[in-house]
């Protein structure tokens, strides 16, 4: 508890720092709103020329795109500045956060924070619900709390993977390249109807790189799309499980690789 | 020591720097391979069984999106996330005393950042290959053409970069303008999207930003999405931004180096 006690202190401390700059945290916000924008005009792109995509319409596609945006803003917002890790390691600032009577991760993630993310989960939460009365088949409370706990699972699907590789980053100090391209997976092809895709890409995007758990597989579920799916049904209702799964196994890693750390003095 | 050892000097620590890590080195060996493999796996399923779509074939787009993305791979500027991060160091006060100019050691850095990403983009060629689709220019003038444009496309791209590096000796912190330009800038240069394909109104957009002079033009000019007789009018186009944002660069380079402000370091 005063974990998330302290956690909560430093984040709030961290973003009244980011609107200190305020012609920065303005543009940020812009920039957060371009990047998605981009993103959702590709989608918007081929599902219009091409009529629909995988047979899903345009509605079902955007809801599969809301899902993973809201999932990216909410592991974002808390956790984005392990995208900044490396700076923190090959500076020696991370020596400081070793000597602070509470857990590494914490300060990590607390040092600065991204306020871009706030803008995709609200734009995620947007889509969502715009698309949502259209496509939603189970718009019960039930539906509705498994969409909530869909959106809080896959970003800890996303958080685990990028965990995961920030930890790399102990024992090889440069990690940016594999952390961006993570990124741009799930951010690019995270929004799509994936059993569209040819079976080898399909499995990839499942087994190796888990986007389909952020979006796709909890979309089938929600708009009754299990039938198109390539693999068993279960699995796909089991999406939320899986990402708590995946992030406490990257919890564990990264306590274990945090060791690994050495100093280049400051 | 002269300038020319003072520039190289410069060259090889971009280089270095570059090459340095091996885990990264791999990682950018995959990464144009997969952002290809799944941008050609996605617009084949919007292609489906059609051969051409609004004048564009299938084998020229895939060619297209292939060359595009090892293209910006390679030439990806490193610029500035640099500067920003010398001036929020304090380190800019360093560099504005050494005896050739701030630009100068950018680019020259940025000159060996580029070198250093070429091995690990001959190993992504041969794989791309399998991933996506290359097929060789349509004649020996059209790849000469090739690198002429990839040539000015390159310049375009490090002087953008160094324009907004230059904008955060005004602005002090830029994460959320790097931020906004890497997103941009990606689409805008055609990455995802050949012109042919966008529609109007973003086409018009398209053709009046210079993103498309560092991206697309030389990728069209490869898989003959561009007409032999446009390309000398999309070359001269390149060559006309090179002049408007280099002018822009020396403006705004003149300027900056009196209101920078320099942090304790």
């Amino acid at each position: 508890m005063t974990t998330i006690a302290i956690w909560w202190a430093m984040l709030t401390a961290a973003f009244r720092s980011e609107a200190q700059y305020r012609a920065n945290f303005v543009i940020q916000l812009l920039g957060g709103a371009l990047f998605q924008g981009v993103g959702l005009i590709l989608a918007w792109l081929i599902v219009s020329r091409f009529h629909s995509l995988g047979g899903w319409s345009a509605a079902e596609v955007g809801f599969v795109y809301g899902l993973r945006l809201a999932a990216h803003g909410l592991w974002v917002l808390p956790m984005g500045q392990l995208l900044n890790i490396e700076v923190l390691v090959r500076q020696g600032h991370f020596d400081r956060f070793l000597i602070r009577p509470t857990g590494t991760l914490v300060q990590v993630v607390t040092h600065k924070v991204n306020i871009a993310a706030a803008g995709d989960l609200v734009s995620g939460l947007l889509l969502l619900s715009l698309t949502g009365q259209q496509v939603l088949v189970n718009a019960t409370p039930y539906g509705v709390a498994y969409l909530g706990l869909a959106v809080v699972g896959g970003a800890m699907t996303e958080g685990a993977i990028q965990l995961a590789i920030a930890s790399l980053t102990f024992r090889h100090l440069e990690t940016r390249t594999l952390r961006t391209t993570a990124d741009s997976v799930f951010n690019t092809f995270g929004g799509y109807p994936l059993h569209a895709f040819g079976s080898t890409t399909r499995l990839l995007l499942t087994f190796v790189l888990p986007v389909a758990f952020v979006g796709y597989l909890p979309a089938t579920v929600l708009i009754g799309r299990t039938g198109d799916l390539y693999i068993p049904a279960g699995l796909a209702y089991g999406a939320p499980l899986v990402g708590l799964l995946l992030f406490c196994v990257a919890l564990i890693f990264w306590h274990r690789q945090v060791r690994a750390y050495q100093s280049v003095g400051h | 020591m002269n300038k020319t050892q003072a520039y190289a000097a410069f060259a090889r620590i971009g280089l270095m720097t570059a090459m340095r890590h091996r885990l990264d080195m791999f990682a950018r060996v995959l990464a144009p391979t997969i952002q290809i493999y799944l941008l050609v796996g996605l617009w084949s399923i919007g292609y489906g069984t059609r051969s051409s779509m609004d004048g564009v074939a299938r084998s020229a787009l895939m060619c297209y999106l292939t060359v595009i993305t090892l293209q910006s791979w390679c030439l990806q500027p490193v610029a500035h996330y640099e500067i920003a991060g010398r001036i929020r160091e304090g380190a800019i006060a360093l560099d504005l005393l050494r005896p050739i100019p701030f630009p100068g050691q950018v680019v020259a850095r940025q000159a060996g950042a580029s070198l250093g990403r070429l091995p690990a983009l001959m190993l992504a060629i041969p794989l791309s290959m399998f991933a996506g689709g290359l097929n060789a220019p349509a004649s020996a003038s059209r790849a000469v053409l090739y690198l002429a444009s990839l040539t000015l496309a390159y310049a375009i791209a490090v002087l953008l970069s160094l324009l907004l590096g230059l904008a955060s000796f005004w602005l002090t912190e830029t994460s959320g303008i790097m931020f906004a330009y890497m997103s941009v800038s990606a689409f805008l240069s055609g990455g995802f999207v050949p012109l042919e394909l966008m529609p109007t109104w973003l086409r018009h957009l398209f053709q009046a930003l210079p993103f498309q002079a560092s991206g697309y033009t030389p990728s069209a000019i490869y898989a003959g999405l561009i007409p032999a007789d446009g390309i000398a009018a999309a070359i001269a186009i390149q060559a006309m931004w090179i002049l408007v944002l280099a002018g822009l660069a020396s403006l705004l380079w003149h300027r900056g180096r009196r209101v920078v402000v320099l942090h304790g370091g």
